[in-house]
C-alpha cells in the first residue's frame, strides 16, 4: 500500500482523489479511519454526505454521535434520530430535608395525592400558596419537592418541582428502547457490513 | 379585635388619632367580635349640573340623588356602586394586623393581600368609580347616643338592628341589598334608620316628627332631639339643601357576610388565572456518568450483534 497516492482512483496510507480510499481519505468519494470529502465514509467522517462512527455532514450517520442537519446515530446534535436508548437526563436537584426540620428557605420531599384541601401530602398546619391551587389540582399524583418558607402563620409551601419517574420504571420506555436498539443493530450491522469491510477489504488488497 | 375611635367608630392605626375623623387618640374602644363585616364609609357624588361633591349618605340603589347644592334631583346610576362594592367588601375581609385578615385559610396561604397594613399604618382607603367618591375604612358603628360599640343582630337581609350595651337604645336599619350585585347584607346609618319619625321641614325650619316643636339643625347631625319632648327625629339628607353650607358626607356603614370577591380571587376560587404559578420541571443537569458507560456498552453491542448478522452476508456477496 502506497503512503500517498493521490489520483483519480487513489488507494493508500493518506489518499486524495476522486475516489479515495485510505487511512487518511480526501476526496469526491472518501473512504477512509478518517475521511473528507463530498460523501465520506469510514470511522471519523466529515462530509457533505457522511456514514461513520462519528461523522458530521449535512446528512450523517453516526453510530456513536453525528452532528447533521438531517442524521440518525447513536446521538448527535442538529436534527438527529438518537438511537441508542437513554436513561435520561441527570437531575439537578437542591438538597432536601425532613418535615421535622424544616425551617424558611428549604427544600422538603412531597407528593402529589390528588385529594385532601391542597392535593399534597403535607404535616398538619403547613399551608401552600394559594397560587398554586390550579396547577395542583391539574398535577397527576407523584414525588415532588416542595420550597417551604416561614409565612405568615407558619410554614408555607411556595414552589413545587416536579421530579420525573424514572424512564427505567417506564413500560412505554422499555417498549420505545427495544424499537431503538433493533433498528441501532440494523445501522451498525450495515454501518459494518456496508462500510467498514469493503473499506478494509479495498486497503488489504490494495497493491 | 382591634381599636377602634371613640368619637366615630373607624379602626385607629397603630399609632396617631383618627385617621377618618381627625379625633386625637383617647380612650379606644374594643368593639365586641362580631360575624359581619363592617365598613364605614363617607361617600359623595359630583352633581351632574354644578360639579359639586354633594354628599351621599346611604346606599340607594334607585337610581338617582339629589345635590345638595344646586338641588338638582339627577340620573345616578347603580352600576357605580355594583362597582365598588366589591372593593368595600375587601376592606374589613382582609384589613390588618393579621397579613391575612381576620379569617385566614387553614389550608391556602393568600399573603401579600395588599391590605395588611390597614389598622396598622393607614385606617381610610380612598375609592372612586365614575362620579362616586368614597373614603372607607375598616370598624364598627358606635351607639349615636352613648358613643359605645354597638351589638348588631341581622335577622334577613336589610333589616340590620343594633342594641347598645351601654345605654340600652335600640335602633333598626333599612336598605335593599337585593338592588345590588355584591352581597352586601345591610346598612347602618341615618339615612337607614327607621324606627324614628322623619322631621317635617317647613319653610322658616325644622319641626319635630313626633310633637312638632321647632328643632335646631345645624346640618351636622341626621338626628336631631327635640328639646320639648325629647323625641329623636330624623333629617334625611335631601332635606338639607338649601343651607348656606352644605353638610358634609356623614360616616355610615355597610354590613357584608362572607368571603370578599377579593379573598376568592385571591383563594383562586374565582378569577385570577394570571397569576397562577405553575408546578415546576426539576432542572437538568449533565448526562450522568452512567448514561455514558450503558451508551458505549450499547454502541458496542449494537455493532456486535450487527456485524454478525450482516458480514455473513458480505462475504456471500464478495
Amino acid at each position: 500500500m502506497k503512503i500517498i497516492d493521490v489520483g483519480q482512483e487513489a488507494t493508500g496510507f493518506i489518499a486524495i482523489g476522486q475516489l479515495a480510499v485510505g487511512v487518511f481519505a480526501l476526496g469526491q468519494m472518501a473512504s477512509g479511519f478518517v475521511a473528507v470529502g463530498q460523501v465520506a465514509t469510514g470511522v471519523f467522517t466529515f462530509g457533505q454526505g457522511a456514514v461513520g462512527l462519528v461523522s458530521v455532514g449535512m446528512g450523517g450517520v453516526g453510530i456513536y454521535w453525528t452532528g447533521a442537519m438531517l442524521g440518525i446515530g447513536g446521538r448527535g446534535f442538529g436534527g438527529v434520530i438518537p438511537l441508542a436508548p437513554s436513561l435520561g437526563p441527570r437531575l439537578k436537584l437542591p438538597s432536601t430535608t425532613d418535615w421535622r426540620s424544616a425551617a424558611d428557605d428549604t427544600w422538603v420531599s412531597a407528593r402529589v395525592t390528588g385529594d385532601g384541601p391542597t392535593g399534597l401530602d403535607l404535616p398538619e398546619g403547613v399551608r401552600v400558596r394559594a397560587r398554586l391551587r390550579r396547577s395542583l389540582k391539574a398535577e397527576p399524583p407523584g414525588e415532588v419537592l416542595v420550597h417551604v418558607v416561614d409565612g405568615a402563620s407558619g410554614l408555607e409551601v411556595d414552589r413545587v418541582v416536579r421530579i420525573p419517574r424514572r424512564r427505567i420504571t417506564q413500560p412505554r420506555w422499555w417498549g420505545i428502547w427495544v424499537v431503538q436498539m433493533a433498528l441501532f443493530t440494523l445501522l451498525a450491522g450495515a454501518w459494518a457490513g456496508g462500510v467498514i469491510a469493503p473499506w478494509l477489504y479495498t486497503l488489504w488488497t490494495a497493491p | 379585635m382591634t381599636p377602634v375611635c371613640q368619637m366615630c367608630g373607624t379602626a385607629l392605626p397603630e399609632t396617631g388619632g383618627c385617621e377618618a375623623c381627625g379625633a386625637v387618640r383617647g380612650t379606644p374602644h374594643t368593639p365586641p367580635e362580631t360575624r359581619w363585616l363592617l365598613v364605614g364609609v363617607r361617600c359623595r357624588f359630583t352633581c351632574k349640573a354644578c360639579g359639586f361633591d354633594s354628599p351621599l349618605d346611604s346606599l340607594d340603589g334607585s337610581g338617582s340623588a339629589v345635590c345638595l347644592k344646586c338641588g338638582l334631583h339627577q340620573v345616578f346610576d347603580v352600576t357605580h356602586w355594583n362597582a365598588l362594592l366589591p372593593g368595600l367588601h375587601a376592606i374589613p375581609d382582609l384589613a390588618g394586623p393579621k397579613p391575612e385578615g381576620s379569617r385566614s385559610d387553614p389550608h391556602w396561604s393568600i399573603a401579600p393581600t395588599g391590605f395588611a397594613d390597614l389598622r396598622q399604618t393607614r385606617a381610610v382607603v380612598a375609592l372612586s368609580q365614575g362620579r362616586l367618591q368614597i373614603e372607607a375604612g375598616p370598624g364598627h358603628p358606635l351607639c349615636e347616643t352613648c358613643r359605645e360599640p354597638v351589638e348588631i343582630v341581622i335577622e334577613k337581609p336589610g333589616e340590620v338592628n343594633t342594641l347598645c350595651p351601654g345605654c340600652g337604645d335600640a335602633a333598626t336599619y333599612a336598605s335593599k341589598p337585593a338592588d345590588f350585585k355584591v352581597p352586601v347584607v345591610g346598612a347602618i346609618g341615618p339615612e337607614h334608620r327607621v324606627d324614628r319619625a322623619q322631621a317635617r321641614q317647613e319653610s322658616d325650619g325644622f319641626l319635630c316628627g313626633s310633637c312638632g316643636a321647632p328643632l335646631q339643625v345645624d346640618g351636622r347631625g341626621r338626628l336631631v332631639r327635640c328639646g320639648y319632648c325629647q323625641a329623636v327625629s330624623r333629617i334625611r339628607v335631601e332635606q338639607l339643601q338649601g343651607l348656606a353650607t352644605p353638610p358634609p358626607p356623614d360616616l355610615w356603614w355597610l354590613v357584608f357576610e362572607g368571603p370578599s370577591e377579593k379573598r376568592r380571587q385571591l383563594l383562586r376560587e374565582i378569577g385570577g388565572e394570571e397569576d397562577d404559578q405553575s408546578i415546576e420541571d426539576a432542572e437538568h443537569d449533565r448526562p450522568s456518568a452512567l448514561d455514558h458507560v450503558v451508551r458505549i456498552a450499547v454502541t458496542g453491542v449494537a455493532i456486535a450483534v450487527g456485524a454478525a448478522l450482516v458480514l455473513p452476508l458480505w462475504f456471500l456477496v464478495w
